[in-house]
Order: structure tokens, then C-alpha cells, then sequence
């Protein structure tokens, strides 16, 4: 399953994070640092879930409870993007 | 018998027509300072203000606001009709001039320095725009910041100030010879009164400036003036709250918020007292 960066959505970039707007639904939604930078990898080529969640946790250090904390905080962010249409998830 | 004025604000020209005495004396009070005209060779929003039918004249008497032949609203008391004028007025900006972007905000300029000040309704954003402009500051609105989407620039559309409740007094006492219009009571904000603006910024309104800052304020009984930076995560997300149109402008909207944001600073300002608020919005222009 591969995941996709949604055609409509648009994106700029702010002090703390990525500002998205959702030219379709009107929608705006904001993604604060680390998180943004799955959406640049994203737009640049759809990936697995497992390639973007290895790229997100090379933002963390390597002890156990950090990275358990970012694949939480990680998944919250698949769970989320997907609901809101930000990604879409192709088989 | 309709009497009738073209009044030319800042971007706009308005036509007004009205049978209502307490418009033509209050228009002549607080728009005193402006140049009214007879022959603009256009008009954005033709209004009129007028009693609809015969009967409402003896009993009760009520107005009606009408922009060209459109009634948008329901009728008010006859007291109100100045009010009515103005929040009609705001309506016609509001739903219709699009070129803006256009926020719910005090909005003040000194040194070319423009400050817009969203804020939702009772959070005291007309006082201190009031105490600001009677302070040595230039008013652009009590109620509307407009940003232009073409060149990015804040329009000044300068009216009379919007004040409700206690702070008519307190500004009657903060500024001198302060020229209000007649007291509307009982109306759906409760007692409203509408401050003549200076006329230093009556005869610069047709002057945009940049904007600097963005300052949400918060009147706290009996706190100290505190400006507290924000982030501009939490400063988009209050924009696009206190934002009129920009659903309406969408993906223009959007990107104009964000290339504000690179440019300007923003806060939270809690005051209470007016001296203090002088001194520390001033500290971010000077």
C-alpha cells in the first residue's frame, strides 16, 4: 500500500510548522515540526507507511522510549491525515 | 422628502438616502470632517434608510435598510436608525469586497506602521481603539482590517467608532471634547453610541499602509498591559476565526495569510489601563 499527498491539497510554509489548504473542501489544517517534513518527502514521491515512518524517526534519538513516542505520535498523524484527505492511501 | 449624500470612505463610495431626521443630523455631526459630493460617477453600495409604510411612521415607528432594493434585514425602532446605518454599512463591506481580505479587528497606524487587533465582540477591541486614535494614532476601523489580496497593503476605512455599554462613558471621560452620536438603548448589543473619528485620519484615509502586527487584545480588569508572542500556528488559526471572507477567497486567502506571517510579529496583549496600552503598543512601531 503505497500513500499519496491528496493533489489538492496546497501547502505553505510557517515559523513552527506547514500550513495546508484543501482546495477541494475549503479545509486548512496545520502541521507543526517534525511532522511537516512527511509531507515534503510525500510530495515529492508517494512511499510506503514504512519508508515515511523510517525517514520521521530520523528525527528522534535512537533510545527505545523516544522512538516508541514518535511511531505513537506518527501514527496519530497517518490516522488523522487520512480522515482529513490530506494523504490517501492506494493499494 | 429623501435627502441625499455621496460619501466617499476610503476605498468605497457610498450613496445614502433617508427621510430620517436622526440620520441627516447624526451624518452631519460625525461625518462632518468628510467630503461629501453630488456627482461621483460611481457607487458601490446605494443605500437608503427609510420608514417602509405609513402606518409604522405613527405607531411604533420602525426603519428599514435597504442596499439598491434589497432589505437584508429585519426593521428596527426608529432610535436605532443611525446604528442601523453603520451596521449596515459593515455589512455591505463585509459580504461584498472581495479585493480584501477582510478581518474583525481594530485596526491603528503610526509611523507607517500598521497594528490589526482581532478580537471576538465585548473584548473591549473599539475602547482601546478609541483611546489609541485619540492618542496620537491614526484609525483605520474600529470593526474591519482590509487587506488588499493584490498588493498586500492594509485599507484604511475610516468611520465612526463603534462604542457599547460602560465604555461610552469611559471614553467620554478619556477623550476631550469627545462628539458622540445620539444613544441608541435597548438595542441587541445593549446602549450604543458612535464616536466622531479624528479628523487627522479622516484626511489621510485614503492612504494604505503595511501592515506590522498582529495583536489579539484582551481587556483584564485590573491587570498590567502585557504583550505575549504567539506562534503563528495559533495566530492562522485565529485569522482565518476572525476572518469575514476567507471562505470565500480560499486559496487566495490562504496564501495571503501566510505571506503576512513572514513579515509581521504577533501577540496576546492583556490591559487594563489605557496609559500603560499607549506605551506598549507604541513600543512596537517606535
Amino acid at each position: 500500500m503505497l500513500l499519496f499527498l491528496n493533489k489538492s491539497i496546497i501547502k505553505n510554509e510557517i515559523k513552527e510548522g506547514l500550513a495546508l489548504f484543501n482546495v477541494f473542501t475549503g479545509n486548512t489544517h496545520f502541521l507543526p515540526q517534525p511532522l511537516h517534513k512527511l509531507i515534503a518527502f510525500l510530495a515529492a514521491e508517494p512511499c510506503s507507511e514504512k519508508v515515511l515512518l523510517d525517514v520521521f524517526l530520523t528525527s528522534f534519538q535512537k533510545s527505545p522510549q523516544e522512538q516508541e513516542n514518535a511511531t505513537k505520535q506518527f501514527q496519530q498523524f497517518i490516522t488523522e491525515a487520512l480522515k482529513s484527505d490530506i494523504i490517501i492511501e492506494i493499494n | 422628502m429623501l435627502a441625499q449624500f455621496t460619501l466617499p470612505i476610503g476605498p468605497f463610495n457610498f450613496s445614502i438616502k433617508t427621510d430620517n431626521t436622526a440620520v441627516v443630523k447624526n451624518l452631519s455631526s460625525l461625518y462632518g470632517d468628510y467630503h461629501f459630493s453630488d456627482d461621483s460617477p460611481f457607487i458601490d453600495f446605494p443605500i437608503t434608510i427609510t420608514t417602509r409604510s405609513l402606518v409604522r411612521r405613527f405607531i411604533k415607528p420602525q426603519v428599514d435598510f435597504f442596499l439598491d432594493e434589497f432589505a437584508p434585514f429585519k426593521p428596527l425602532p426608529k432610535d436605532q436608525s443611525f446604528a442601523m446605518l453603520e451596521w449596515g454599512m459593515n455589512w455591505c463591506i463585509t459580504t461584498q469586497a472581495h479585493q480584501f481580505l477582510i478581518f474583525h479587528a481594530g485596526t491603528i497606524e503610526k509611523n507607517n506602521k500598521v497594528i490589526i487587533m482581532p478580537a471576538e465582540q465585548g473584548s473591549g477591541k473599539s475602547t482601546l481603539t478609541a483611546a489609541m486614535v485619540y492618542s496620537g494614532w491614526r484609525l483605520f476601523s474600529d470593526e474591519l482590517a482590509l487587506i488588499s489580496v493584490t498588493d498586500e497593503l492594509v485599507y484604511p476605512c475610516t468611520r465612526p467608532i463603534n462604542l457599547k455599554n460602560n465604555s461610552i462613558d469611559v471614553i467620554d471621560n478619556f477623550v476631550d471634547n469627545a462628539v458622540f452620536s445620539t444613544i441608541a438603548k435597548d438595542t441587541h448589543k445593549g446602549t450604543v453610541a458612535l464616536l466622531k473619528p479624528p479628523k487627522a485620519s479622516v484626511e489621510r484615509m485614503f492612504e494604505p499602509a503595511p501592515l506590522h502586527c498582529i495583536v489579539f487584545p484582551k481587556y483584564v480588569a485590573n491587570s498590567e498591559a502585557k504583550l505575549t508572542p504567539i506562534n503563528q500556528i495559533d495566530t492562522f488559526q485565529q485569522l482565518i476565526q476572525h476572518s469575514f471572507n476567507y471562505h470565500i477567497l480560499g486559496e487566495q486567502g490562504f496564501h495571503l495569510i501566510a505571506s503576512l506571517l513572514k513579515n509581521v510579529a504577533c501577540y496576546q496583549f492583556e490591559y487594563s489601563d489605557f496609559e500603560q496600552a499607549k506605551k506598549l503598543l507604541s513600543s512596537l512601531v517606535d
